[in-house]
């Protein structure tokens, strides 16, 4: 039996590996995607159950444990949120746990934090996130009914000249209409 | 086959620009609003703190009113409705990527405008227009239709 445990462990420290190659992480562009220049959290397992996922940073508040019923549960397939088309935790990285892959794409270097629920991301400077449309667009819910909500805790003021700053905004250039 | 013809060719998108941040200008208030139907709330947000913000959209048939609702709610306080109001529904093209953080509006490449400093956690979209109770329910952290 002894013999074996090696190739035991083995089969078993290649499971995350395994699971994170077969996986979506929103590709950092400039900036990186966190404090530790890497996406430390294990992805969730879109489609299936995602029990026991770990953090490889070692952070006991990432991971995909919420605090709440909807974390760390199965997000696609059959467990999927009816009408859920896109939902952002940012457990250190910008995907999309609705199971539809509308992940987001980090620009001007977001960061990772401890947030409401699990982690959040913290903006600073130009640091955004972009969800790209690709056709057939499913972000495309102004067409229809739709709710958008968020968390978000402003660390700064807007600045007094500026219009806004924004938490969720889509508009089109052209018509440039807020 | 022209009046089906006629249906195609008149048919056009009839998307919104939404948006959900804080008000700038010396207001430093909830905003949020779908094309020119937009609204800020009338209490300064307190930097530091966690606030939950929602839009809910009933999208009527074309011709009539829409309704949107705007909401708030604080960390340990109950979910408020900051706005109820119709609007005429846009006639924008659909399609533009959804900013987090900041808009694209003019800006060239991927830099934005109009950024947010501080953090954001738990955005979510749904294809419908949630009831308060399910509110309630996704700004506990919980499905919309978890009771």
């Amino acid at each position: 039996m002894k013999r074996y445990l090696p190739i035991l462990f083995a089969i078993l420290s290649c499971g995350p590996t395994a699971m994170r190659e077969g996986s979506f992480f929103a590709t950092p562009h400039d900036g990186g995607m966190g404090e530790a220049g890497q996406p430390v959290g294990d992805p969730f397992v879109l489609g299936g159950a995602a029990g026991g996922v770990s953090t490889a940073g070692g952070n006991s508040s990432g991971g995909s444990s919420n605090g709440g019923a909807a974390g760390g549960i199965a997000r696609g397939g059959a467990n999927a949120e009816p009408d859920l088309m896109l939902r952002l935790d940012f457990e250190n990285n910008g995907v999309d746990s609705s199971g539809n892959a509308n992940n987001a794409v980090p620009y001007g270097g977001p960061t990772f934090v401890p947030g409401r629920f699990g982690m959040a991301t913290r903006l600073s400077g130009k640091a955004h996130f972009e969800v790209p449309t690709v056709p057939p667009d499913n972000l495309d819910v102004d067409l229809g009914s739709y709710t958008i909500s968020a968390w978000f805790n402003q660390t700064t003021d807007v600045p007094a000249n500026e219009y806004a700053s924004w938490i969720v905004n889509r508009q089109d250039s052209a018509t440039n209409c807020r | 086959m022209q009046v089906g013809s006629s249906i195609a060719k008149t048919a056009q998108p009839i998307a919104d620009d939404f948006s959900l941040g804080v008000s700038g200008m010396g207001s430093q208030a909830l905003r949020g609003g779908v094309d020119a139907a937009q609204f800020v709330d009338t209490t300064r947000v307190t930097n530091g703190t966690w606030m939950f913000a929602a839009i809910t959209v009933a999208r009527a048939p074309q011709g009539q009113n829409s309704v949107m609702n705007l909401w708030k709610k604080t960390t340990g306080g109950g979910l408020t409705l900051v706005k109820n109001t119709g609007f005429s529904p846009g006639n924008r093209p659909a399609g533009p990527d959804v900013f987090i953080g900041a808009e694209r509006g003019e800006s060239s490449g991927n830099v934005g405008l109009y950024h947010f400093q501080g953090l954001i956690d738990d955005v979510r979209i749904y294809k419908r227009a949630l009831t308060q109770l399910e509110l309630d329910s996704v700004a506990a952290g919980n499905r919309a239709d978890m009771r």
